[in-house]
């Protein structure tokens, strides 16, 4: 479980929560339900003697002690009952004693008449278990009595006891039912946004028009599902006008580039049935714009299939082709203009493999990836061109041991009209768009492109095809191969 | 030779025709479909020109219509979509070549050409142009009757070359005939491949046959560029 997840943290604050909660409670209930039985205890003590006091020794004087005596022995059998009583006057006379407790819970206190006592004292000592109550009681005559009596705490603490084991025995069962609880509780809700989570991570640039299932919860997550749906909303009209706009662009750019080129190719090439053939200057200059305005048609086209392939709106031919095949052929077209710039081009290609997809564009990927590593290395450099695959996807990797790239311009490689060398690449013919268009041609095919370099130690660009549903090779014979030259 | 071109922008119409014209072909212009119907039905054209976005009926209406009375007459068309697929598409409705807008107008003039060759395709074996000869039976290069060596590619590049003599040839076209078309003009494979020809076959040899047409592409002449 990751410890730093919302269900994790979740789970924890509850659970301890719960625990604190629960134990307070049990403390509080504790503490109320022992201050409770003592009290009534105590109200017990108070009520004894002061019926001793207001009903026997009120009459002492007339009835003597013996008579109080039996009276008490007679009432309260203090033995029996687990009680102790013993009345003291002031004179230092013991007026009345009982024996032990007969279940010998306590001993009796050793407590002579206390002179400075004027009102009823109640004295816990829970070491020996026994409770022991005071009242003085004077008499008119001017004597003094002091009734004590000792109770025995077993009763109490028995209860209390009782309620402790069930305590200790409820606390954990109900913390842990409630921690449980909780657990499944975050997850039976976290679960929906981790639902959400996965369905948002599959919308990307070539499915925005998806949305998350709405569930009509009223809840926080209906909430932020509708967020989200609302956000891709907002996302899919802005890309989805981006993508227009650029389609509208190139497309309204055609019409008027056909007639500027139409115009000028009239002008330069049938200038001689003209009155007056253009001088050489003119000529020149008119061979210069016609080169850029040649130059803008294939911005302008490569602009076209950059949006049509955002938008969808091309579908892709999906037949099975032999990659291999295709990697070797591609590198062979490409040998001359290696020779010539005398670059070596290596490669390691596996035995053939059966790649359903777009035939022309993923060879045009192939084209450029190469051809840019011929473009932008020196003579005497290495290009190779790797192909292999594994069980989920095919791998084809153009590495050179070129110029490198700065980290900075390993982020913006594929971005539309981003140049390294400016100066360089606009003179190599770049437009600037070419691996734009192959990371688009890359994502139609559901898989990806990506670079790796090291400014002097050259580039690895690497293109990772999904094998849907990976052909045997045997299947491979009846198709068509690449035409030879 | 008389074309009729089906354009509803007036502009494109207008140097379509005037450089037609240059080259001694009669051109008619219709602005919109019906108009374009009417005119290749009522009189004999060798070759129709078709924009397929026009305003009243499309340029797949008017390719139909034309198709029902007249099955083979050629039919060039312009298109703004690039897509190679399209290709297919467009020879499967009915049309015999395609162009992309924005094209090159020396591009057009070459597959109007080609267009109205076809059936008479140039298929001598032997050619000569200046004192440059081939013969492609034997596949047999000399200059001057001194033989040269030519690789695959580059017999084959000459070959388009030469069957197209005086014909400025786009860089697009020679790639779709002398590579295959995912070659897209981004590489300069051509320019490398023409270098290595000229270095065989017009070095040290006059007149130079192979021209570069800048913005366009490249000619074989014994007169120069045009």
């Amino acid at each position: 479980m990751n410890l730093g997840s919302i269900h994790f943290r979740l789970t924890l604050y509850h659970g301890s929560l719960v625990a604190v909660t629960l134990v307070i409670f049990a403390l509080a209930s504790y503490l109320s339900f022992r201050r409770h039985l003592i009290s009534t205890l105590e109200a017990q003590c108070a009520s004894q003697t002061n019926q001793i006091a207001q009903s026997l020794l009120v009459g002492l004087p007339a009835s003597g002690i013996a008579y109080v005596q039996d009276e008490i022995q007679e009432h309260y059998a203090p033995e029996a009952n687990n009680l102790f009583i013993r009345i003291l006057s002031s004179k230092g006379t013991t007026l009345y004693e009982s024996g032990n407790p007969r279940d010998h819970s306590f001993t009796p206190p050793q407590l002579g008449f206390l002179p400075t006592l004027d009102k009823p004292k109640a004295d816990l000592d829970p070491r020996e278990h026994k409770l022991i109550f005071i009242r003085p009681y004077p008499l008119s005559n001017g004597d003094s009595y002091q009734i004590q009596i000792a109770a025995s705490l077993l009763p109490v603490e028995g209860s209390l006891d009782g309620l402790w084991k069930v305590g200790m025995l409820l606390l954990p069962l109900a913390l842990s039912a409630s921690v449980l609880g909780g657990f499944f509780l975050s997850k039976r809700s976290l679960e929906r946004i981790r639902e959400v989570v996965a369905t948002a991570r599959r919308i990307n640039s070539s499915n925005l028009q998806e949305r998350l299932i709405e569930n009509q919860t009223g809840d926080e997550i209906q909430d932020l599902t509708r967020t989200l749906n609302q956000m891709f909303e907002r996302l899919e009209a802005s890309f989805t006008q981006m993508t227009r706009f650029t389609a509208d662009a190139s497309h309204e750019l055609r019409t008027p580039l056909t007639v500027i080129r139409g115009n000028l190719e009239l002008l330069l090439h049938q200038g001689k049935a003209l009155p007056h053939k253009p001088s050489s200057e003119v000529s020149e200059i008119l061979s210069q714009t016609l080169e850029e305005t040649e130059r803008l048609s294939q911005i302008v086209g490569q602009l076209m299939e950059l949006a049509q392939l955002d938008s969808g709106e091309v579908k892709l031919e999906r037949e099975v082709f032999n990659l291999t095949e295709l990697v070797a052929g591609a590198v062979d077209q490409l040998q001359l203009l290696a020779d010539d710039k005398q670059i070596q081009l290596h490669t390691e290609l596996a035995s053939p493999i059966a790649f359903k997809g777009d035939r022309y564009r993923v060879k045009q990927v192939l084209l450029n990836l190469i051809d840019n590593s011929i473009k932008y290395c020196p003579a005497g450099s290495q290009v190779c061109i790797r192909l292999f695959s594994n069980s989920r996807a095919a791998v084809l990797e153009v590495s050179d041991n070129g110029p490198g790239l700065e980290t900075d311009s390993l982020r913006h490689v594929f971005d539309r009209f981003y140049r390294v060398e400016k100066a360089r690449s606009r003179e190599l013919g770049g437009s600037g768009l070419g691996l734009a268009i192959c990371k688009s041609i890359c994502e139609a095919h559901d898989g990806r492109i990506e670079v790796e370099s090291r400014p002097g130690e050259g580039s690895t660009f690497r293109v990772l095809l999904p094998l849907k549903d990976p052909a045997p090779a045997s299947r491979l014979c009846g198709i068509s191969t690449l035409p030879a030259h | 030779m008389r074309i009729l071109v089906i354009e509803d922008d007036q502009r494109v119409a207008s140097f379509i025709r005037r450089g037609l014209a240059a080259e001694k072909f009669l051109v008619d212009v219709a602005a919109d479909g019906s108009g374009g119907v009417e005119l290749a039905l009522s009189k004999d054209y060798n070759l129709i020109i078709l924009d397929l976005m026009l305003p009243g009926l499309t340029g797949q209406e008017v390719l139909d219509s034309v198709r029902k009375s007249n099955r083979t007459i050629p039919v060039l068309v312009l298109t703004a979509r690039g897509a190679v697929r399209d290709k297919v598409e467009l020879f499967e409705r009915g049309c015999d070549d395609y162009l992309t807008k924005p094209f090159a107008f020396a591009e057009l003039q070459a597959r109007v050409k080609a267009l109205l060759r076809r059936g008479n395709v140039e298929s001598r074996n032997l050619l000569q142009v200046a004192d440059l000869c081939v013969d492609f039976n034997k596949r047999v290069v000399t200059r001057s009757g001194k033989k040269i060596e030519l690789t695959l590619k580059e017999f084959a590049l000459l070959e388009y070359l030469l069957r197209n003599a005086d014909q400025v040839l786009s860089r697009s076209m020679i790639i779709d005939h002398v590579w295959d078309q995912s070659f897209d003009t981004f590489t300069n494979v051509v320019d490398v491949y023409i270098r290595y020809l000229r270095n065989k076959i017009d070095q040290g040899f006059e007149p130079k046959l192979i021209h570069t047409v800048r913005g366009v592409g490249y000619v074989l002449s014994e007169e120069g560029a045009p």
